[in-house]
């Protein structure tokens, strides 16, 4: 037999109805490539292989009753970054306050693909609560990029992006609050999406900054993407943000949305182009931009002149709503409390001392800095304005364009240790995936080329609020070509 | 520096987190050089600008009077490091 962790989607469908092989093969094969691969790349904290090959023989009998009215996600093995809660299943956020931590319920996503038949093959690894960019702040031990185990995967959805990447499985949900999956994505060389905030549930995902965070995906192609955001998509009673907007079936409009729009206009930001790109990924994007012209593009040069000012505003931003979210965890009703205390401000204090990470406690000190009396509106009303500045930005820039294009990061992939022991310059790799977050809009990261080293190099694509069709289109007919 | 090592202690104290020595000078010297980063924002004038506090301006998710199933009394026993007759177990901190 083939090997069948290299399939796509749509090809595991095909196989899977014309029994050409079984859910339970199917299954069998990431959870071999996990069992092989995992101690070198360290992607999965958890592999649930009970559950899976439960959920895998549930999917071969509704196969075998009736195929055809199977949801195209039957029997198709997915992996589900930590930060997403399972119940029964432990959720550690690759946190060490979290050991040993099994959830009470379900996160919406993750249902929603159980309820369409996935298999659920475990829980990846990541960067700590979601905070950092390169997969190394996790309590588990870092996350390895299958392109070349010397750099990292990118973060914070580190685990995730390598479990596509190195084949342990074609499908896996991420959370993206600054680009946590959007630069994980295109340092592994694959596609990752973070959708509209607000167009999939956040309940059971594990509040980092609530009005920024939002569950993305990630896969080897676009229409895998496609395939897995109808699933989850939707408005949830449990999480008042997800709007109420209709789900469209994105795989159904990928070949037929972008070609429908005569003259498609493609804005590039000039800002994205000047200081601090490398050069050599700024020579790939603007190659792979000039051949775009053939599919009958106009690009428009637009500017979105606050693009310097957006790091400072994400990182006071999300770090006051990290310092807030993460006061939940106190000792008290669940997660690690301290041996050693001895009265009840040392259960919180030395738990969380203990049990949170550098970067955690980083952010947490740092949000409550801008909090603070004295600080709050030189800093965190500030960045709440400066917000409002970035987002009439892009509203202005889409008068004049249909999709943004930008590279997703300022360099490819980068060394362990590179950038861990200034965490500035580590904020400062978010630059362009930021802006988008803090518009709220949605943004596809896709592949288009290598640096000399043999590194990926991604593009980014970002739309207008609740334009994931033609987002998915367009990125489609980019990749392709 | 940015900051005083007497203000990483205030936060740290705002934050619940115990410091080491060493903790509070890392945090002086790495806090200290982001807020010193931060103060880029004063390039831009945001007098007249509105504070976003929702992307999509949402108002008042309204929801159903309704009740929903609560979590069992032993889910959230499981849960918890200390656990007693239906209560969280904590040191004692109300003296007599």
């Amino acid at each position: 037999m083939n090997d069948l962790t290299t399939l796509s989607i749509l090809e595991m469908r095909q196989g899977l109805v014309a029994s050409e092989f079984s859910a339970t093969e199917l299954t069998h094969a990431h959870l071999d490539k996990i069992k092989e691969t995992n101690p070198k790349y360290n992607s999965f904290l958890r592999v649930t292989e009970e559950l899976a090959l439960t959920q895998a023989k549930a999917a071969d009998e509704k196969i075998a009753k009736d195929k055809n009215n199977t949801p195209l996600l039957t029997g198709i093995p997915v992996a589900i970054k930590d930060q997403l809660v399972i119940n029964g299943i432990e959720s550690t956020c690759a946190s060490k306050i979290l050991k040993g931590f099994i959830p009470p319920y379900t996160c919406t996503a993750v249902e929603k693909l159980i309820q369409a038949g996935a298999v659920i093959l475990g829980k990846t690894n990541q960067d700590e609560f979601a905070m950092g960019s390169s997969g190394e702040n996790s309590a588990f031990g870092i996350t390895r990029n299958p392109i070349n185990t010397d750099y990292v995967p990118g973060g914070s959805s580190s685990g995730s992006a390598v479990a596509v990447a190195a084949g342990q499985a074609p499908l896996s949900l991420g959370t993206d609050t600054g680009g946590s999956i959007r630069q994980p994505a295109s340092f592994t060389g694959i596609v990752g999406i973070k959708p509209t905030y607000g167009r999939v549930s956040r309940n059971g995902a594990v509040a980092f900054a609530s009005s920024l965070d939002q569950i993305g995906l990630f896969a080897r192609n676009v229409k895998d993407i496609a395939i897995g955001l109808k699933y989850i998509a939707g408005h949830d009673p449990r999480d008042s943000t997800s709007m109420d907007i209709e789900v469209p079936d994105y795989l159904k409009n990928i070949d037929t949305a972008f070609p429908k729009i005569k003259n498609l206009r493609i804005g590039i930001p000039k800002e994205y182009f000047t200081s601090g790109i490398n050069p050599e990924v700024e020579q790939v994007l603007r190659n792979k931009i000039q051949q775009l012209k053939s599919l009958g593009i106009n690009l428009v040069e637009i500017s979105l002149q606050h693009t310097e000012i957006s790091i400072a505003a994400y990182y006071i931003i999300a770090c006051a709503e990290a310092a807030s979210n993460l006061a939940r965890f106190d000792g008290v009703r669940y997660g690690w409390r301290s041996k050693s205390a001895n009265n009840i401000q040392e259960v919180f204090e030395k738990s969380r001392a203990e049990g949170f990470g550098d970067e955690v406690k980083r952010r947490i000190l740092l949000g409550n800095y801008v909090l603070s009396a004295g600080y709050y509106d030189a800093y965190y009303k500030k960045g709440l304005k400066a917000r409002t500045l970035i987002i009439k930005d892009f509203q202005e820039a889409f008068k004049d364009c249909d999709i943004i294009v930008t590279p997703v990061a300022p360099t490819t992939a980068f060394k362990f240790g590179d950038k861990s022991m200034s965490p500035l310059e580590m904020y400062l790799s978010d630059a362009f995936t930021v802006p988008c977050s803090l518009a709220g809009l949605p943004g596809i990261s896709i592949p288009c080329g290598k640096d000399s080293k043999g590194l990926p190099i991604g593009m980014q694509l970002i739309g207008k609020a609740f334009s994931e069709v033609l987002l998915l289109s367009t990125a489609h007919h980019f990749y392709k070509n | 520096m940015y900051i005083t090592q007497e203000t990483v202690r205030h936060i740290a104290k705002l934050s619940a987190l115990e410091l080491s020595d060493e903790e509070v000078k890392k945090a002086q010297q790495q806090i200290g050089e982001i807020i010193n980063y931060m103060d880029i924002l004063s390039k831009v004038d945001t007098t007249d600008v509105e504070p976003t506090l929702h992307i999509h301006n949402a108002i008042n998710a309204f929801s159903e009077d309704i009740i929903l199933e609560a979590l069992p009394v032993e889910k959230i026993k499981a849960m918890a490091p200390e656990f007693q007759d239906g209560y969280f177990k904590v040191p004692k901190f109300i003296n007599n």
